[in-house]
């Protein structure tokens, strides 16, 4: 819709221009040439979105040790087409550059703990009093991609723990980066920002503020069936937190089993397309 | 005569008992692709999709090995020439204090864009050498994954908590070589954690 309208107001630009450029002098020409040539070197990237998203993120690399608390909810998209939401509450705590703690309840009411202390990753799930620990060395990075790719956790937004979120941004294939307008998000003033890549729009709310932070971040899998969103919202950013000795050691509850974690097995299918 | 009619009886019970069996291990192995999730109530929703990640990034490694390498983008984004005029943005002109800091990078020379122009040209440069790396550390970690897998578990049944509650088995686990098994329906499962959620596996 935006790039639209972007698209008819050049096109009413040009017109003008040439209508009034037949009888005017060459000095005119040149000033309507030049706005028009502004406005057509106005690409999708916008240069302010992008010192937006970097001032936040230097904000977050900056800050060795931070907790956020957010809301998140996303859609799934059902067979008959049916979009049903789901969510969860999560309270997360970093330092960097190894550790972790994340504590999470879906809404459904169940309960689980993640804890990544750089040498193990902890899970443990309080309904079960059962936990699984696997060895994990390495940055934090590392260790929630390979939570997330192997052993199949969620850690939504999970590139804002890296130490260089707007890396992150323009490494995904950033095709894309506007500022839409001033917003207010539970009332913090905020920039809206739209950004995209071929898999996702990603909209984001940074707070105007000495130090910006996200306020919410509305993700959309817009080649996925149905468009399903991914929506958090920021309920607590703390900078300065205070940190307890063995916060990020995970002690096992008394009368606790220890499990593995399980790892699907990949599909062989390919395997024969290579032996062939 | 009697007796006939007993062990058919029998048989249709075992055959009843073995069919739910059957079907309850098959609703445990659709809803397994997404980690176990369908049929945790709520009459089978889904509780997956590609929205429950939370990113967006392109998932870097999927379940099952990709036939062919993502294309590289056509053509990188290009670099960022003008600030958008002031017409072009809702309520701009409340933002005055910050678009004079801005303005820095709106009075940028034609050089200085030229020179941005390369670097970004640069450091688009190193992101696809780094996107290549990346997938050939995918194809050597599906293989160890692979052999990973192999030598763990040889079934590939499992089934979420709320479908093993609904099985009627015995709650007695049995700790074996720092384990927990559970034996239902003559199959023994293993207690296993897939993510955060505490899962039931077939173990042979």
């Amino acid at each position: 819709m935006f790039m639209e309208i972007r698209s008819q107001k050049l096109a009413c630009l040009l017109w003008i221009s040439v209508v009034l450029a037949l009888p005017a002098q060459a000095a005119t020409e040149v000033v309507v040439d030049e706005e028009i040539i502004e406005i057509a070197q106005a690409t999708d990237i916008e240069e302010e979105a992008l010192f937006i998203v970097k001032a936040m993120s230097e904000v977050l690399a900056a800050a060795n040790d931070f907790d956020y608390q957010i809301e998140t909810a996303f859609d799934v998209v059902q067979q008959s087409g049916t979009k049903i939401e789901f969510g969860a509450s999560r309270q997360i705590q970093v330092s960097r550059p190894a550790r972790m703690r994340m504590e999470v309840q879906q809404r459904d009411g169940t309960r689980s703990e993640v804890v990544f202390d750089g040498e193990n990753i902890w899970a443990y799930v309080p309904e079960q009093n059962v936990y699984a620990k696997t060895e994990q060395h390495g940055d934090l990075i590392e260790a929630i991609e390979y939570a997330v790719d192997e052993l199949g956790m969620e850690a939504p937004l999970q590139s804002l723990v890296s130490a260089d979120f707007y890396e992150t941004v323009l490494d995904s294939g950033l095709t894309r980066a506007l500022w839409l307008e001033d917003s207010v998000v539970a009332g913090v003033p905020c920039d809206h920002l739209l950004l995209s890549n071929d898999y996702t729009d990603f909209q984001l709310w940074i707070s105007q503020a000495d130090e910006p932070v996200l306020q919410r971040v509305v993700i959309t899998y817009r080649h996925s069936p149905g468009e399903p969103q991914f929506q958090a919202q920021f309920i607590e950013w703390n900078f300065s937190p205070e940190r307890k000795k063995g916060q990020f050691k995970f002690a096992p509850p008394a009368g606790s089993n220890q499990v593995r974690f399980y790892v699907p097995a990949p599909a062989t299918n390919l395997d024969q397309e290579d032996e062939q | 005569m009697k007796a006939a009619g007993s062990n058919w009886i029998l048989a249709m019970v075992v055959v009843a008992i073995a069919g739910l069996l059957v079907a309850t291990v098959a609703d445990a192995r659709r809803g397994g692709g997404g980690g176990g999730m369908r049929g945790m109530g709520g009459g089978g929703m889904s509780r997956m999709g590609p929205a429950s990640r939370g990113s967006f990034q392109r998932p870097q490694s999927q379940p099952s090995r990709p036939q062919q390498r993502p294309s590289q983008p056509q053509q990188r984004p290009s670099q960022p020439q003008q600030r958008p005029s002031q017409g072009d943005r809702a309520q701009a002109g409340t933002q005055q204090d910050r678009a004079n800091q801005r303005d820095e990078l709106g009075s940028r020379s034609e050089g200085d864009r030229q020179e941005r122009q390369d670097n970004w040209q640069e450091n688009q440069d190193d992101r696809q050498d780094f996107r290549e790396e990346r997938w050939d550390d995918i194809d050597d970690h599906y293989d160890d994954r692979q052999d990973w897998y192999e030598d763990r578990w040889a079934a590939g049944a499992y089934v979420s908590v709320s479908v093993w509650g609904t099985m009627g088995c015995s709650g007695t686990a049995i700790h074996a070589n720092g384990l927990v098994y559970y034996d239902c329906n003559g199959l023994r499962y293993e207690q296993v954690m897939r993510g955060t959620q505490v899962t039931y596996i077939v173990v042979n």
